[in-house]
C-alpha cells in the first residue's frame, strides 16, 4: 500500500500531466486554425495571381508586334489580319518553334482569334497544354478591331483567352 | 517517508524540465519554419516583381519602373546555353528570350528598370535595362551638343548621373556613396580613373561610324575585368544596353537575342507580305515591293545578322518613302 505522501506526489504529477495535454491540445487547435488560414490566404492569392495572369496575358496578345496592327490601322485595339493568318500558319506549321519562343509570356494557354463579321474565321495562334485533364481554366475573352491592310476594310472578332493550370481538379 | 517525498519532488521538476524543453522546441520550430516561409514568400514577391518586369515590357515599352529588394540580391547569368536570374529561396528563373542588359549581381535598396523598343525599323524587340540605386553614370565629353549629352539627356531622370567634360573625369567619380560607377564617353579616358576607383569602374567609349548614335559603330569596354574589348553596336538602344551590362560578354549574349527575336518575327512578317502580294496580284504597283520585302524578311528568318539588319535599317527612308505612295488616291497597304 502506498503511504499517503507517494499518492499525493502521484496526483501532483497526474495534474500536471492533464494541465500539459491540454496545452498541447490547445497547441494543436491553434496549429490546425493557423494552417487552415494560411493555407486559404495562400488560395485566395493564388486565385488573384491566376486572375491577373490571364488579363495580362490578353494585354500582351493585344500589343504583341507579331499581331497589332500597323501605326495607320484604325483602332488601339486592332490586330492586323495578315499578322494573324501568317501567325496561326507558322503555328500550325512549326509548332515547336511558336511554342518555346512565346512560352515564357503565355505558358499554358489557348489563344485564338474569331472574326465574326461580316465573315467568319477562326485563327488559333497558340496552344499548349490545352487537352490535359484536371485544369483550372481561366478565360478572357475581348472584342477587337481586325483590320484587312490590303483592302482597307475592319471587321469585327473577338479575342479568347484560356490559361491553364493543373494544381486542382476543379475548373472555374 | 521525506526520502520518497524529495524523490517526488525532483521528478516533478525533471518532468516540467523535460516537457518545457519540448515544448521550447516545438515553438523554435515553428518560429524557424515561419521565418523560413516568410523568406521564401519575399524572394517569391521579388520574383514576381521582376516577371510583371519582363512581361509588362512587352506591352509598355520606352518606360521606366523601379522596385525595392530589401535584403535580397538578384544573380543574373547570360552566356552560351545558359541564360537567368536567380534569387535566394526562389530558384533560377530562364531568361533565354529576354534582352537583358544589367550588371551580374544586383543589390541594394531599389531595381531600376529603363526599357526600350529595338527596331530596324520594324519593332523587333524591347530591350530591358537594369540598375540599383547605387550606380552612378557619368556622361563624360567636351562637346556641349554631342551624343555623350543626347544620350544624358535621354536617361530618365530617376538614375543617379554626372556629366562633367573629359579632364574631370577623376573629379566626377570622387562623388561618394555609390558602389558601381559607369563612365560614357566619346574619348579614351582609361588613364583618368583614379586607382583606387577602378575595380567598381566601368568605362564605355563610344564610336559611332554612322550619321549620329542612332546608327552604327564600336563600344570599348575598359573594365577591371574584361580590360579592353570592342563590340559593334547597332541602334542607340544596343549602345544602352552596352552601358547597362556587365561587361563585353553579358553585353554580346543579351544583344545576340534580340536576333532570335529578329528571327521570329521575320517569318511572320515574310508570310504577311507574300500574302498581300498574292492578294494584290502583279499588276498592282504595290506588288514588286511586298516581294522584294518579303526577300528581305526571309533572308532574315534564314540567317539573322547585325549587318543584314544594319542594311534593311539603311533603306527605311525609301521604304517610309514609299509607304507614302499613293496613285489616283489608292495607298499601298504597310509592308510591316
Amino acid at each position: 500500500m502506498p503511504g499517503p505522501v507517494l499518492r499525493r506526489g502521484q496526483l501532483q504529477i497526474g495534474e500536471s500531466m492533464i494541465v500539459i495535454i491540454l496545452i498541447l491540445i490547445i497547441g494543436v487547435f491553434a496549429l490546425v486554425f493557423f494552417a487552415n488560414m494560411t493555407k486559404a490566404k495562400y488560395q485566395v492569392r493564388l486565385g488573384q495571381y491566376e486572375d491577373l495572369n490571364a488579363v495580362e496575358t490578353a494585354h500582351i496578345v493585344n500589343s504583341l508586334y507579331e499581331l497589332r496592327c500597323a501605326k495607320t490601322g484604325a483602332t488601339e485595339v486592332c490586330v492586323d489580319k495578315h499578322k494573324a493568318l501568317a501567325f496561326a500558319q507558322l503555328q500550325q506549321d512549326e509548332p515547336e518553334l511558336v511554342n518555346d519562343y512565346y512560352f515564357d509570356l503565355f505558358r499554358y494557354s489557348r489563344i485564338e482569334l474569331q472574326e465574326i463579321y461580316p465573315e467568319g474565321h477562326n485563327y488559333t495562334l497558340y496552344e499548349v497544354n490545352a487537352s490535359s485533364q484536371g485544369q483550372v481554366v481561366k478565360a478572357l475573352v475581348m472584342p477587337v478591331a481586325i483590320y484587312n491592310n490590303s483592302a482597307g476594310t475592319n471587321s469585327f472578332g473577338i479575342l479568347s483567352v484560356e490559361r491553364f493550370y493543373t494544381r486542382r481538379s476543379s475548373t472555374t | 517517508m521525506a526520502r520518497r517525498a524529495q524523490l517526488g519532488i525532483q521528478f516533478n521538476w525533471l518532468f516540467v524540465l523535460i516537457i518545457g524543453a519540448i515544448i521550447l522546441a516545438f515553438f523554435i520550430t515553428l518560429i524557424n519554419n515561419q521565418q523560413e516561409k516568410a523568406g521564401a514568400e519575399e524572394a517569391t514577391d521579388l520574383v514576381e516583381s521582376l516577371d510583371t518586369v519582363f512581361t509588362v515590357i512587352n506591352t509598355e515599352p520606352d518606360t521606366y519602373d523601379a522596385f525595392p529588394i530589401p535584403d535580397a540580391e538578384v544573380e543574373f547569368t547570360c552566356e552560351p546555353g545558359l541564360s537567368q536570374y536567380y534569387i535566394q529561396g526562389a530558384g533560377p528563373i530562364d531568361t533565354t528570350y529576354d534582352p537583358i542588359f544589367t550588371p551580374d549581381v544586383l543589390r541594394g535598396d531599389t531595381i531600376m528598370s529603363w526599357t526600350m523598343t529595338w527596331g530596324i525599323p520594324f519593332e523587333v524587340a524591347v530591350l530591358t535595362f537594369l540598375a540599383n540605386d547605387r550606380t552612378l553614370f557619368v556622361f563624360a565629353s567636351d562637346e556641349q551638343d554631342g551624343f555623350v549629352k543626347a544620350m544624358a539627356d535621354e536617361l530618365p531622370e530617376q538614375f543617379p548621373r554626372q556629366t562633367t567634360s573629359v579632364s574631370n573625369i577623376g573629379g566626377a567619380l570622387l562623388e561618394r556613396g555609390y558602389s558601381r560607377y559607369v563612365v560614357i564617353t566619346d574619348k579614351a579616358v582609361k588613364s583618368m580613373v583614379p586607382t583606387e576607383l577602378w575595380d567598381v569602374t566601368y568605362v564605355r567609349h563610344i564610336n559611332p561610324l554612322g550619321n549620329g548614335i542612332d546608327s552604327y559603330g564600336q563600344i570599348k569596354f575598359y573594365d577591371a575585368s574584361t580590360r579592353e574589348v570592342t563590340e559593334p553596336y547597332f541602334t542607340e538602344a544596343l549602345a544602352w544596353g552596352a552601358v547597362f551590362a556587365q561587361d563585353a560578354d553579358a553585353y554580346r549574349c543579351a544583344a545576340n537575342k534580340t536576333l532570335i527575336h529578329l528571327q521570329v518575327i521575320s517569318t511572320i512578317l515574310e508570310r504577311r507580305a507574300r500574302a498581300i502580294a498574292q492578294e494584290l496580284g502583279a499588276l498592282s504597283f504595290c506588288y514588286d515591293n511586298f516581294l522584294l520585302v518579303a526577300d528581305s524578311f526571309q533572308d532574315f528568318a534564314d540567317d539573322p545578322s547585325f549587318d543584314k539588319a544594319r542594311t534593311f535599317h539603311s533603306h527605311r527612308q525609301t521604304i517610309e518613302n514609299y509607304q507614302k505612295i499613293s496613285l489616283r488616291g489608292y495607298r499601298c497597304p504597310d509592308l510591316y
